[in-house]
């Protein structure tokens, strides 16, 4: 399984340089490469490390 | 004063957000700008401002409705000006992503032929000189020289598409046998830069450990994050960058009776290289870290077989 940690909305006080059209263009590219994948393993997003150990195999 | 800082950042990212979502992306401003609605809609509008400049006085279902005409006239020509601005703002934007969309794309396209290339090469070069009693294997299949061609290639893609200062990213792989508790760098994409020792970070509270222990691939966006949750380990590095990223993804091959790990890590300091909250940008960034991820398995399960080979079988 793929495992993301997310963070929540204002939990920290400082983010790094952040650039709108970059974001949408990844999107786009990410969507292109799942829609050549028919078998795409699953991503799981968490947001705390007790979820993380939760859903450990 | 933080607390100011932030509703400045994320107000400043909301209303982006909320500009894209009026200007470029929703069903109104597409259906604006559908090649259909272009070709239709002018001809008809200046049609019937025609008719009325030319036939207005003269015709009987305009001159007798002369009121009900002016305000469709008002209106049409109230909506053609807002149309216009709306489809320039759109076009504006819509054009900048496309710019960032073939920037990545390109970075994308061009890692992974020069892969393909590079291997390529390698076969044909490699082809001439081959014997029939010779070994093969160990004459064509160089994982470590692939290895180090792929993670050069991330880092370049990382720059090119990303935005990535070369000097703020860390690409490693990690190798062990934890049945002796050894872990040593198999390679690093900045030979010169001092690491965390590799046996530090697997008995630590770290990305790469908590990928050995739970066989889980992870992308951390923030590694504040990582930190809080106890899933990253902090360096000397990363407290002096403060931000960054990281993605770790763990890969068990069994050869022969023998087990192989490796820990793939590609880490950014003092950048991060998505929006640590939004999850489909977290998503999407994941997507494309494990598409890399999935070629350098690939050379690992070479290298991995190579390795069992050349010592005869014998752990590493």
């Amino acid at each position: 399984m793929r495992k993301i940690l997310i963070s929540q909305k204002g939990e920290f006080k400082k983010q790094g340089e952040l650039n709108y059209y970059r974001s949408t263009a990844v999107k786009k590219i990410a969507e292109a490469i799942k829609d050549k994948e028919s078998t795409d393993e699953e991503t799981e997003v968490v947001v705390s490390n007790k979820a993380l150990r939760q859903t450990r195999r | 004063m933080w607390a100011l800082e932030i509703m400045i950042q994320t107000k400043e990212w909301d209303l982006k957000k909320l500009l894209f979502q009026i200007f470029v992306n929703n069903r109104a401003v597409k259906f604006i700008g559908h090649p259909a609605m272009g070709v239709f809609v002018p001809p008809l509008i200046g049609l019937y401002y025609g008719t009325l400049d030319i036939w207005g006085d003269e015709w009987g279902w305009i001159k007798n409705n002369r009121d009900v005409h002016e305000l469709i006239f008002t209106i049409l020509a109230t909506l053609t000006i807002l149309i216009l601005f709306f489809k320039a703002i759109s076009e504006a934007a819509r054009g900048e992503v496309e710019k960032q969309y073939s920037k990545l794309m390109e970075s994308m396209i061009l890692f992974f032929n020069t892969l393909v290339k590079k291997k390529r090469d390698r076969f044909f070069n490699k082809a001439k000189h081959l014997t029939p009693t010779g070994d093969t294997f160990k004459a064509i299949t160089q994982p470590k020289d692939q290895l180090e061609h792929v993670v050069d290639g991330t880092k370049t893609f990382l720059v090119n598409g990303f935005g990535i200062d070369p000097k703020n990213i860390g690409i490693t792989i990690i190798q062990g046998c934890p049945q002796q508790d050894k872990w040593w760098y198999e390679l690093k994409c900045d030979a010169q830069k001092q690491h965390t020792k590799a046996k530090v970070l697997m008995s630590g509270k770290s990305t790469a450990a908590y990928c050995f222990e739970s066989g889980d691939s992870i992308f951390i966006p923030d590694i504040r994050k990582g930190i809080k949750e106890e899933v990253f380990f902090s360096s000397e590095r990363s407290e002096k960058t403060g931000v960054g990223s990281i993605f770790c993804k763990p890969v068990r091959i069994t050869v022969g009776k023998l087990e192989y790990v490796y820990i793939f890590t590609v880490a950014v300091f003092g950048q991060n290289l998505c929006l640590p909250y939004d999850e489909e940008e977290c998503r999407a960034c994941e997507k494309i870290l494990d598409e890399i991820a999935d070629r350098v398995e690939l050379e690992l399960y070479l290298d991995s077989i190579k390795q069992y080979r050349t010592n005869g079988g014998i752990a590493a």
